[in-house]
């Protein structure tokens, strides 16, 4: 479709639908509304029925999610979460930061090798890592029981196995896997900081201290922001480390959303219980959602789409 | 010169660091290559260290082969998707005369926030309904999807980037819009494309949650489903279990290891705010 560029032409043109430009986000727009949109009124409905199978399906209103209230699990699966987000993502970002400006800001050479091996945690799979931090953290002849004895500590910790202890243990697990993500956003942040900024501080005479304060840690805003967002929904998508690495256990002490669901729904073929927990735990995701945006601004995501 | 020494003491704290990080791969592969024996040495390197445990995990798993291609099929298929759809998708939103853009924009930016546990329930519905169970593309499709949207945020900054003039000069040679794209725009959207495709090959070939309920299937099933497997039936044979986590996790490393300079080159080149 070649677009007029005589005067008149152009005027007439600019009024019209351009079929085209719709064309280009047919695609993505399509697997928006049947892999994305659909899914989520799907389980609004589904949460509303009894059922395991499409065709066996009881409505119950509401019980679904009288049950949720009632459930004794949900605590622990929201204390879970929230300490989830309120330790992985302020723990990742610190250490992605200093990473991040050890590497980029005091480093000559070897700039790559360091951004690639703190990164290479997020390139191996999740189910990999989950199996690997499970046998570390063994009672017996895991590597953490290892280094206790060896420190001359006779005592038998077995972490995942503990009330009280597995929640951390897997948390820690978490941000061993994804610090390497935060250091690459940091890196990128820093390299978006011009340097001109750097050398009026240092020019002020600033040290090194006051430099991250008042000209990094600022100038970083949006990558904070961006990092926290998918801190909170990567909390809420946790599955593979907990599924394996306990299971929910013991006693639903280690419980996350996504094992919760996956243990209702396929395990107890309770679809409908399932359905309606995904609702929940989606209006969480909802909820926090504006809650950040509300008190700290969208970072860069929500704006772009204005500015074209 | 005091620069020079400050150089060196920074390196060597990173390195120290980086070794403590490192632990949990080193113990991957060193226990990979050891005898029932001297399993549980507290050191990287012990006596009589031995590939055995490779040799047993191929011999007794011909499966697993089959296991590789099946991630690569999904992951490849996947990325070349998402790649499409995504640079299409930023091309349409920066055209003229496209009604309800920005909301269309911010619809799909809001699957961002969508945790994907929330949709597995209705996913394995939908996929069961279409047939699409122990299928590839019961896995691709939703990939797909839930990949777009972070796809688009990363190319809308390069796209953001991309001079009026440039376009217009095209236009003015009597460039319809579909050369426009492929001959100006994607070009221009390079170092974006490649920070997707890296991102999206990561993500893809690592899922778990989805794909343990699609694949069903042993000999389609995905490399981490494998993993999982693994860790059951060589509960007591960690070392034939390391060496076949080994095996699944170096063709990642060593992916990621090759391009990790185009991919922090497309992080860093300007667009990418966070």
């Amino acid at each position: 479709m070649v677009e007029g560029i005589g005067k008149g032409n152009r005027w007439k043109v600019k009024r019209k639908y351009n079929i085209t430009g719709y064309l280009f986000i047919v695609p993505a727009f399509l697997f928006f509304l049947v892999y994305i949109l659909y899914p989520i009124l799907f389980v609004g409905w589904g949460s509303l029925f009894s059922w395991v199978n499409l065709r066996n399906m009881e409505f119950v209103a509401f019980d679904n999610f009288a049950a949720i209230i009632k459930d004794q699990n949900m605590f622990k699966i929201m204390r879970n979460s929230i300490l989830w987000i309120f330790i992985t993502v302020p723990v990742q970002a610190c250490i992605g930061f200093f990473l991040a400006y050890m590497i980029e800001e005091r480093l000559g050479k070897w700039r790559g090798f360091f951004r690639t091996a703190f990164f290479l945690p997020v390139a191996t799979s999740v189910a990999v890592v989950a199996i690997i931090w499970g046998k570390m953290y063994q009672p017996y002849n895991g590597l953490f029981q290892t280094i206790l004895t060896a420190l001359g500590l006779n005592v038998s910790v077995d972490v995942l196995g503990n009330t009280s202890a597995a929640i951390y243990g897997i948390i820690l697990t978490n941000i061993w896997e994804w610090t390497g993500w935060s250091m690459i956003m940091y890196v990128a942040g820093i390299s978006q900081i011009p340097d001109d900024m750097k050398e009026a501080a240092k020019i002020d005479g600033a040290t090194k201290w006051k430099e991250i304060r008042h000209i990094y840690l600022p100038s970083l805003a949006p990558t904070h922001k961006s990092l926290l967002m998918l801190g909170i929904i990567g909390s809420l998508q946790t599955f593979a480390l907990v599924y394996t690495m306990t299971n929910g256990g013991p006693n639903y002490a280690s419980e996350m959303p996504g094992t919760y669901i996956f243990k209702m729904g396929f395990s107890n073929q309770q679809m409908g219980y399932a359905s309606a927990l995904s609702v929940f735990f989606l209006l969480f995701a909802l909820l926090l959602t504006i809650v950040q945006i509300k008190f700290l601004g969208s970072g860069e995501f929500m704006k772009r789409g204005e500015e074209s | 010169m005091k620069k020079k020494t400050g150089k060196v003491g920074w390196f060597v704290v990173l390195t120290v660091i980086m070794l403590i990080f490192m632990v949990p791969l080193l113990y991957m592969i060193s226990m990979s290559f050891r005898t029932a024996d001297n399993m549980y040495t507290p050191a990287l390197f012990v006596k009589g260290m031995t590939l055995n445990n490779y040799t047993k995990v191929i011999q007794e798993n011909p499966n697993l082969i089959k296991n590789f291609f099946s991630s690569a099929f999904v992951t490849i298929t996947t990325v070349v998707l998402v790649t499409i759809c995504s640079s299409m998708a930023v091309f349409g939103f920066s055209r003229k005369n496209v009604h309800g853009k920005v909301i269309i924009y911010n619809m799909l930016l809001c699957t961002l926030m969508v945790p994907i546990s929330g949709l597995v329930i209705p996913l394995t519905q939908i996929n069961s309904k279409l047939g699409l169970i122990d299928n590839y593309f019961g896995l691709i499709l939703p990939y797909v999807a839930l990949g777009i949207p972070f796809a688009i945020t990363i190319l809308q900054g390069f796209m953001v980037g991309i001079p009026r003039e440039l376009e217009e000069a095209a236009i003015v040679d009597g460039c319809n819009t579909v050369r426009l794209f492929l001959q100006i725009i994607c070009p221009m959207l390079k170092p974006g494309i490649v920070v997707i495709v890296i991102w999206q090959f990561l993500t893809s070939w690592n899922e778990f949650f989805l794909a343990l309920c699609t694949m069903t299937d042993a000999a389609k099933q995905t490399l981490p489903l494998v993993a999982q497997q693994y860790n059951g039936s060589y509960f007591s044979q960690p070392g034939a279990l390391f060496a076949a986590l080994t095996i699944i996790t170096i063709p990642t490393l060593i992916f990621y290891m090759i391009v990790q300079k185009q991919f922090v080159k497309g992080l860093t080149s300007g667009a990418v705010k966070g």
